[in-house]
């Protein structure tokens, strides 16, 4: 990912009227993948700094909010939810560390509310930035107005939300006392070959993206891999060959471990960098920069490479369900130039080949 | 609208000689000065004048027979008018849609569709017609098929527009929908209309939407089009033309003025989202 010019943004006219709306005005922004919501958000957060008012821009992900740190030389407070959530409940509260929880993971928002409430917390005079606001839940945007923010901006695509347990753009407009959406129509990312596949998984109800970029001749293919060091050394080959960045989805991340150790075997040069949550390693691993990063289907979230494999597809495909539509969705879409579904196996089956869309949009052995 | 007289391209002339006139003349029933054994004013009362069942056989006629004597009789004036409007209506928007998806409420056989691709050329498009009578859609998809159609035109028919098979999600592509004479039928629910119309849209996607309105310059054939009019600006369009017009057209015996009621509509893109009316 590169941040683009302000020239280049004014080029694109629907950008520019959300990097220019008022810097106290409360936005919430749909848009499809490619759309420019993260760069959009950098971009806001930055002018609304630069103009003296405190800003925070708050993630999903902590890939995603290392990505954010690198596009903005750390020059913009970039948090995960569950980060900023924590942080706010030691500053706001009591000093007490750890925010209350219902389990592992998920706050006890009530118990917050109730605590804040009980202190007559307001919000301040901060603008909260979210990126991949669909997979927050509703009750953080209740929180953020209630008693953090007087101002949010928030960009959402509930057509990529990973879980059923998302946030709709309803939900988010309602809780966060928000406007209806305004609508990203431009994909800025994908080929229209890329785009053509993601589309295919496409369901909901935004708008199909229209695709900026001229087509690159190389349609999307799905290949089967006999073994694990087979489909390693296939990737070795492209990155070999091919260079650039690429990204690389495992479902299980002991699958993504093997093939790391794999890769680094065949490869003399070049990272190959994993993350996974519990080894919380996301700022060893540059993923703008020319290498290998593999990533399970929740860290990739917002990311982008110039090359994108996605292993273990029997595990996704054929998708029966909406929720498995916009996993598919979201994963072909962070591919910029190229994308690879890699099937286990010695052969695709047949429910699998009969769920894809045809040769002219996707290549098959 | 001008009173120069309308000229359609030769390969819809050739398509309407081909697959219109050649088979109502050859008939065994036609001879000399009648269609089906039908005189002019005979013919024209066998179809209503446009308004018909034409799925209802009528004497001895059958419902294609009735079809194909609406295209012999009717469909050649709505095709100037059509292509006359649709080269003022580009004119009033100053380009032409890319692309575009058509819907043509009350289409007969293929009336948009065929005056649209005389303005856009070999420029694609997706055709929506929608008509009640099976034998309209089934004559239309036949002149829809025939290769003098230019350019590549993709048709979807149906009875009705909830009934409307659209299977793309929704887009931004620009989308005109045609409204020609279909206020003229007694039976017509506006309000009804309206509500499917914006439920397709929808259905469609977020591009702009130009709508073309043409009817007879009866007043009665208009009385429903104050609520259309108050129906559309409701969901965001505004009027950007409409009046009495005339157009020349051309005949055996010599041209002639005929007047049309007309109205244009149009609405941007749509950038916002509405959620609750969703």
């Amino acid at each position: 990912m590169r941040l683009p010019s302000y020239d280049e943004i004014a080029r694109v006219e629907e950008q520019l009227d959300i990097w220019e709306a008022p810097f106290d005005q409360s936005l919430l922004i749909a848009g499809p993948p490619g759309s420019g919501k993260t760069i959009l958000a950098i971009h806001r957060a930055q002018m609304i700094a630069s103009a003296g008012t405190q800003v925070v821009l708050v993630t999903f992900s902590r890939m995603l909010r290392r990505l954010i740190a690198l596009l903005t030389e750390n020059n913009v407070p970039t948090f995960t939810m569950h980060q900023f959530v924590g942080q706010q409940h030691y500053r706001r509260k009591t000093g007490a560390r750890g925010a209350p929880e219902v389990r592992p993971l998920v706050f006890d928002w009530q118990a917050m509310s109730s605590e804040l409430a009980r202190r007559a917390v307001r919000p301040e005079q901060v603008h909260i930035i979210v990126d991949e606001g669909q997979d927050l839940p509703a009750e953080f945007f209740r929180y953020v107005r209630r008693f953090v923010a007087r101002t949010v901006t928030i960009f959402a695509d509930e057509d990529q939300a990973l879980t059923d347990q998302r946030s709709s753009l309803l939900d988010i407009k309602r809780a966060a006392c928000l406007g209806d959406p305004i609508l990203l129509s431009g994909n800025h990312r994908n080929t229209p070959e890329v785009s053509r596949l993601a589309e295919h998984f496409h369901t909901g109800r935004l708008p199909a993206s229209e695709v900026h970029r001229s087509p690159s001749g190389e349609r999307p293919r799905i290949t089967h891999y006999s073994t694990l060091a087979a489909g390693a050394e296939r990737i070795a080959n492209w990155f070999s060959t091919r260079g650039g960045s690429v990204g690389v989805v495992v479902v299980h991340n002991q699958t993504g471990r093997q093939l790391q150790k794999s890769l680094r075997d065949r490869l003399k040069r070049g990272r190959v960098d994993m993350y996974t949550s519990d080894q919380r390693n996301e700022d060893e691993i540059d993923a703008t920069t020319p290498g290998i990063t593999i990533l399970n289907k929740e860290s990739i979230k917002g990311q982008e490479f110039d090359t994108v494999f996605i292993m273990e597809v029997d595990e996704l495909l054929p998708c029966t369900k909406d929720a498995q539509r916009r996993v598919m969705y979201m994963l072909c879409a962070r591919a910029r130039d190229n994308l690879v579904l890699m099937h286990p196996g010695n052969r695709l089956p047949a429910e699998v080949l009969r769920s894809l869309p045809g040769t002219d949009v996707l290549e098959r052995p | 609208m001008k009173d120069v007289a309308v000229e359609l391209p030769l390969w819809l002339e050739e398509l309407r000689r081909t697959e219109v006139s050649n088979l109502v003349r050859s008939d065994p029933r036609s001879s000399g000065n009648t269609t089906f054994g039908l005189n002019r004013e005979q013919a024209l009362d066998a179809i209503s004048w446009g308004q018909a069942d034409f799925d209802a056989p009528h004497g001895h006629l059958t419902a294609d027979d009735l079809a194909l004597l609406y295209a012999y009789w009717n469909q050649k004036g709505h095709l100037e008018e059509l292509v006359e409007a649709f080269r003022q209506c580009f004119a009033v928007s100053n380009t032409k849609p890319n692309n575009p998806i058509v819907v043509d409420v009350g289409c007969g056989p293929f009336t948009g569709g065929l005056a649209l691709a005389t303005s856009l050329g070999e420029a694609p498009f997706d055709y929506i017609g929608v008509d009640r009578a099976d034998s309209m859609r089934r004559l239309g998809q036949r002149l829809a098929d025939s290769a003098l159609v230019p350019g590549q035109i993709t048709c979807i028919w149906a009875p009705d527009m909830a009934s409307v098979e659209w299977a793309q999600p929704p887009r931004w592509r620009d989308v005109l929908v045609i409204v020609s004479f279909v206020f003229a039928s007694p039976s017509l629910d506006v309000g009804s209309m309206c509500d499917d119309l914006i439920a397709l849209l929808r259905r469609l996607g977020n591009g702009s939407v130009t709508v073309l309105y043409t009817n007879s310059v009866r007043a009665e054939a208009n009385c429903g089009f104050p609520e259309f009019d108050t129906r559309l600006k409701a969901v965001g369009f505004r009027s950007l033309a409409r009046g009495k017009g005339e157009i020349g057209i051309a005949r055996s015996g010599g041209s002639r003025v005929r007047g049309l009621w007309y109205a244009i509509f149009h609405r941007p893109r749509q950038t916002s989202l509405s959620l609750e009316g969703a």
